[in-house]
């Protein structure tokens, strides 16, 4: 049976430099994303909004364990928040093991009340919000590219 | 020695890190072998580890601990050795000039960064103790005994982060032998509690509450003491918390209500003022036991014979235990004792768990009654504001106030104006022994 999970979160940008490092620091993380991902059976979304990183990872529960691990780890980002982990019962990006639906220069979200939350179902709220957020933007792309 | 005996011995197969033994032997060998001149340590816990293992459960928190250890393998790839002194303790080693501060910073970054294991998402908190010591000077014992110290230190005063200095092994080996005097005085005999003190060593004294409506004294407050036999006698400061700390608040508690409420009937009798209360201060800690708190209170009330609705039973409040602490308290008052929240205005107290608790009273904290009559008419203006504020709200909530720390007659004058209901102060007397409060009474009642 499977046991499959949806983990999507925040986290600060810190890469420093202008537009064209943040694009080559993307593009690496899509990169590494795609072939780890795709090694994992891991799919999920990326978006960049006004300094922050807005992902979502879903998965067999023991892979997305070990990949939320690595991303953890890695130094390009920081304070990094769950906004949602839950079970599903079906993938939002099963066509992706790493959409990418762009860079956004102002913030697309608040950001700040998100993180200064502690109640469970604003968190939960915020994070289904970045998940179809995430998959309108990435369906917007598909469409157009 | 066969392989896999040798690797049990060396790795912790939790962790899979190297165990302690195995550690400070690698340590010790790098230190005597390269030219170190200095190593540095530190020792992390993870804070309220085990609150956490009980509501997650073992297996789970075990869990945690080798994630934990893994991500500590990742991210300090420029330690001597990383390995897990005890349960929740990490120790990290590091040998020559790295930046001791910068390396605390990392460690608390990376340990509060969120877990994902079994389906959960879990947050920690970590509590650091760290130590400094040039290679040629001191042993690495020496060092992570510095760190042990520091850590402990840390606990103490509730410090997230603490870099020894030579002070804190001073204090944490009178601790460590105020632990081991307190095991030896108690004997944790959990099927025949109140035989467990067998000691002469603790002893209760009474601090006399004063009811201004009836103008008499209406109850007393029961206060542990401790007479060590080397030491004197030990301030309750200096040794409720290591009670606390290992685990023998609840012999000691139970102990504490079966004498308090058994002298109280006693004077009761001998005095025929039938309706004294007694006043019993009852432990955060105890709250995580409440089975083991309410066999307690129903014993010292059966076996005294004391009326249940005479004993009130003094909490302080406390963030840790706040959840464990609304349904219990329930019971108590179910019992028919009253509850008072002690210390109210300080530390954790807040307005809001006024209206939470199933409370009877509220004791002001003595810090208010100091400062009503300073000289600072600044400071004695707002102590007279909140203090008029904090008893309009205890009555306007049904409440009765308890004023602690009354001492002089313009204190009191200030008190009773302000709306006090009952008075415990050294302007009334000081606690007193046993055998004194009947004389006390006695006396009180004459000069009326």
């Amino acid at each position: 049976m499977s046991n499959l999970y949806q983990l999507s979160y925040i986290s600060k940008n810190l890469v420093s430099g202008d537009k064209q490092a943040l694009q080559n620091q993307i593009e690496s993380i899509l990169d590494s994303a795609s072939t780890n991902n795709l090694k994992l059976g891991v799919t999920g979304a990326l978006l960049y909004t006004g300094g922050y990183f807005c992902q979502v990872i879903e998965g067999e529960e023991e892979n997305i364990e070990e990949l939320f691990e690595t991303i953890q780890l890695d130094n390009r980002h920081a304070e990094l928040t769950v906004l949602n982990f839950e079970k599903i019962t079906e993938r939002n990006f099963s066509q992706w093991s790493m959409a990418f639906a762009g860079i956004e220069d102002s913030m697309r979200f608040d950001i700040a009340g998100i993180k200064d939350s502690k109640d469970h179902k604003a968190m939960k709220k915020a994070g289904d919000n970045i998940v179809s957020v995430l998959e309108n933007l990435v369906r917007k792309k598909q469409a157009t590219t | 020695m066969s392989d896999d005996t040798e690797d049990k011995s060396r790795i912790d197969t939790l962790t899979q890190l190297p165990t302690r033994a195995f550690g400070r032997q690698l340590v010790e060998k790098i230190l005597l072998k390269d030219d170190v001149q200095k190593v540095q340590v530190i020792i992390c816990e993870i804070s309220r580890f085990g609150q956490m293992s009980d509501s997650i459960g073992n297996a789970l928190a075990d869990k945690v601990l080798a994630k934990v250890a893994r991500r500590l393998s990742k991210v300090f790839i420029n330690t001597l050795c990383i390995y897990r002194t005890h349960g929740d303790h990490f120790c990290l080693v590091f040998a020559g000039d790295v930046d001791l501060p910068e390396e605390i910073e990392r460690l608390q970054d990376f340990a509060q960064r969120p877990f994902v294991i079994s389906g959960q998402v879990i947050v920690l908190s970590v509590r650091i103790g760290a130590a400094i010591n040039e290679v040629k000077d001191t042993s690495f014992s020496d060092t992570m005994h510095a760190a042990e110290a520091a850590l402990h230190f840390a606990n103490n005063g509730g410090l997230k982060i603490c870099m020894f200095e030579p002070f804190m092994l001073e204090k944490a080996k009178t601790s460590h032998q105020i632990a081991n005097d307190l095991r030896c005085a108690l004997i944790t005999n959990s099927l025949e509690l109140y035989s467990a003190i067998n000691s002469e060593e603790f002893y209760l004294v009474y601090q006399p509450i004063y009811s201004i409506a009836l103008d008499k004294v209406t109850g007393f407050e029961a206060l542990l003491r401790w007479n060590h036999p080397e030491r004197g006698i030990v301030p309750p400061n200096n040794f409720i918390s290591i009670a606390e700390e290992i685990g023998v608040m609840d012999v000691l508690g139970d102990w504490i209500l079966r004498k308090a409420c058994l002298d109280i009937v006693k004077l009761q009798q001998a005095s025929q003022q039938t309706d004294l209360m007694i006043n019993i201060n009852v432990s955060p800690v105890q709250f995580l036991n409440p089975g083991i708190l309410i066999n307690s209170l129903e014993a010292a009330i059966s076996e005294s014979g004391i009326a249940p609705q005479l004993v009130r039973v003094e909490i302080t409040e406390s963030s840790e235990f706040i959840d464990s602490m609304p349904s219990t308290l329930k019971k108590i008052r179910a019992l028919g004792c009253e509850i008072a929240i002690d210390d109210f205005g300080t530390g954790y107290s807040s307005i809001v768990q006024l209206t939470k608790l199933p409370l009877n009273l509220i004791k002001v904290d003595r810090s208010f009654v100091f400062q009503l009559d300073s000289q600072d008419p600044e400071k004695s203006s707002q102590a007279l504001l909140i203090a008029r504020g904090v008893y309009g709200l205890a009555h306007a909530l049904g409440l009765n106030v308890i004023t602690e720390g009354v001492e002089t007659a313009e204190q009191l004058a200030i008190v009773t104006k302000l709306g006090a209901d009952l008075i415990q102060g050294f302007y009334y007397a000081k606690p007193m022994y046993e055998s004194e409060m009947l004389p006390y009474l006695q006396q009180t009642i004459i000069s009326a």
